[in-house]
């Protein structure tokens, strides 16, 4: 790329940075395999061409200050293509890897930390060392993330974390009714992700095809190009930024909602919910065994204090409501008002710390510190 | 001047579709080869004022005439705010008038009903009751319209029914869990389909009446494969071309699945 156009593009990036710049992209690479056959270099070619494509998007990307970008790089269903494809594509994923974890500049330069999301269980075995190490090798880098989805369904994801929550249910960690919207958002691959802010699919189809589909269906801004992955440039990503920007205040509106009536519908389960009396020794005790667990399995601090942090915020945020909600169950029993109130916050408290404690504990999620 | 046969004979013979049907029929063409079973709309509703949410029960009624004319089995419409009781017997009123009229020169006038999600734990139940019954998609249809037949399934769906319905579905398994009446590590991807799927069909095409591609929460397992249409300057292009385009682009999409 000349001087020229380099210094053009910092302008451009320097201009998106008035407004808002998405803290999560995601990206459907689809379309290399017809832009190998399009440019006569044959298909494994294309996906040679379509890896550098994701080094310059990221690049931008980390440029312009997005925090964590996410890339449908295989699916599930991939398997069933021919055999010597799939090899492909598997020894591109062992190569790039172990480049971008031993030397890449950018990697180094942005503290990227790269998470390999999906049921690695279905990876030959070469293949999974090598995510493991790499991600083992960048796992103290936390200024961005790069989320490579492989072999990744979106069903597959739901279904991971709903069995997984069962499985605390049933060995008596979490309540029925500790599990929410937030709570199951909060079990999949993505959880220590900020909610995703854009996603966008190339090759001009336009279906998800299995990726992000929880995370894309609200408060996102979705799009589809009418280009192939590898043709794909800063300069078509920069026109669906401005959209974006166009669109973030609303998004941030529809998040505040959904998060509103989550806290709604979450105190009114626990209104049904039996008082549970727990003495404050045994509250303690269960937030240091959360906090000594953490560090025991090898969980870095990072995600213990963000989980921790989050929770802290939507407990302020929440916190009027719960009173709201609290003085109207307490409406007609006022001498046991403050009484009532204490009791319920305490067991809101309760719960949120029980939820907490499962959620760190859980080290079930392969590839992700 | 028309002989005695061909006035009171051969109307009853070959009756003649009104004039809306003939354009609809005639604008989608014989070059369709990929019709969708189950269309979803996005279609917001401002139920703060009576006028809208009238608008938008005149909207809801000719996408179901454009929807029974195209042979679609199912539509599913989301709305903003959930629709009250009431109201749903008000929309099926209207849609039962329009079916009557859009039709009324032909010898039957389809059937298309309407309703909502029931509970989840409702769904949960019947589906446990039903492990191991065999039906086809017509009977289920049947069944959950209370044994009544019909030409259409319109399935009226809020902004609550999308990931909100998920949790409230994983919670009912927990709470099944705890009775003992399933196990977790049988919860697999073919188990999680039959519990959401029980309720709501995956929809081939998805059209937003929206100006920004915004999914609105729409159920998300139901929306993996779903070729979702849309397009910017929604407000001002007619709903029906909006329609046709969309039937249109469904059918010239390929799906590889994966290969």
């Amino acid at each position: 790329m000349s001087a020229l156009s380099r210094a053009i593009r910092t302008v451009a990036i320097k201009a998106l940075q008035c407004g808002a710049i998405p803290p999560h992209v995601g990206f459907i690479m689809d379309g290399n395999r017809c832009y190998g056959c399009k440019v006569q270099v044959g298909n494994s070619r294309g996906y040679y061409l379509g890896y550098e494509a994701l080094e310059e998007i990221l690049a931008v990307c980390m440029e312009m200050g997005v925090k964590v970008v996410t890339v449908y790089a295989f699916s599930i269903e991939n398997f069933k293509r021919p055999p010597d494809q799939v090899e492909t594509l598997m020894e591109l994923a062992k190569t790039k890897l172990a480049e971008l974890c031993e030397h890449s500049e950018l990697v180094n330069r942005y503290g990227i930390g790269i998470r390999v999301l999906g049921d690695d269980t279905l990876l030959p075995e070469d293949v999974r060392q090598v995510v493991r190490r790499a991600v083992d090798l960048t796992k103290k880098n936390n200024r961005a993330i790069l989320n490579m989805c492989f072999p990744y369904t979106s069903r597959e994801e739901l279904t991971m974390a709903s069995r997984s929550l069962v499985n605390g249910i049933e060995a008596y960690e979490l309540n029925p009714s500790d599990i929410t919207t937030s709570v199951l958002e909060d079990s999949l691959y993505t959880r220590s992700c900020p909610p995703m802010d854009i996603l966008v699919r190339t090759s001009g189809e336009i279906r998800l095809s299995d990726f992000m589909i929880w995370q894309s269906s609200r408060a996102c801004h979705v799009e589809f190009i009418d280009c192939y992955w590898p043709e794909f440039t800063f300069w078509k990503l920069l026109p669906i930024l401005l959209r974006y920007q166009l669109q973030a205040g609303s998004i941030a509106q529809s998040r505040r909602e959904y998060e509103r009536r989550d806290n709604l519908i979450s105190s009114e389960k626990s209104n049904h919910a039996d008082i549970i009396e727990e003495d404050s020794a045994e509250t303690s005790e269960a937030v240091s065994s959360a906090a000594g667990a953490g560090a025991g399995a090898g969980v870095p601090q990072d995600l213990t204090e963000h989980v921790m942090t989050n929770l802290r915020l939507s407990r302020s945020s929440s916190e009027s409501t719960l009173v709201t909600a609290a003085s109207e169950y307490d409406e007609d029993e006022e001498e046991e008002d403050s009484r009532g109130m204490d009791c319920y916050n305490c067991q809101a408290k309760e719960k949120r710390q029980r939820v907490a404690e499962f959620l760190t504990h859980r080290g079930h999620l392969p590839n992700s510190p | 001047m028309k002989t005695l046969v061909q006035v009171f004979f051969l109307p009853h013979l070959f009756p003649v579709a009104p004039e809306l049907v003939r354009i609809l029929r005639a604008d989608l063409g014989t070059d369709l080869v990929k019709k969708p079973k189950h269309v979803a709309v996005i279609l917001p509703a401002n139920s703060s004022s009576e006028t809208e949410e009238e608008e938008w029960h005149a909207k809801v009624a000719q996408l179901v005439q454009w929807s029974v004319a195209s042979g679609i089995k199912c539509l599913s419409v989301m709305r903003t705010d959930p629709l009250h009781p009431q109201l749903v017997e008000l929309l099926q009123e209207r849609i039962n008038d329009s079916l009557a009229d859009f039709y009324k020169e032909e010898k039957s006038v389809p059937v298309a009903r309407v309703r909502t999600l029931r509970s989840v734990e409702d769904s949960l139940q019947d589906v446990v009751k039903r492990q191991g019954v065999d039906e086809n998609e017509a009977q289920r249809l049947q069944r959950l319209h209370g044994g009544r037949k019909l030409d259409l399934d319109v399935v009226i769906l809020s902004e609550r029914d999308g990931h909100d319905r998920l949790a409230t579905s994983v919670r009912a398994l927990g709470e099944a869990a705890l009775g003992d009446e399933i196990q977790s590590q049988n919860i697999t991807m073919k188990f999680m389909d039959q519990q959401l799927s029980a309720e709501l069909t995956e929809p081939e095409l998805l059209i937003v009446f929206k100006d920004e591609l915004d999914l609105s929460s729409y159920p998300p397992w139901h929306i993996r494969l779903t070729e979702i249409f849309h397009h910017p300057d929604q407000a001002v292009i007619p709903q029906y071309t909006m329609f046709l385009q969309a039937l249109h682009r469904y059918a010239k999409c390929e799906q590889r699945f994966g290969k």
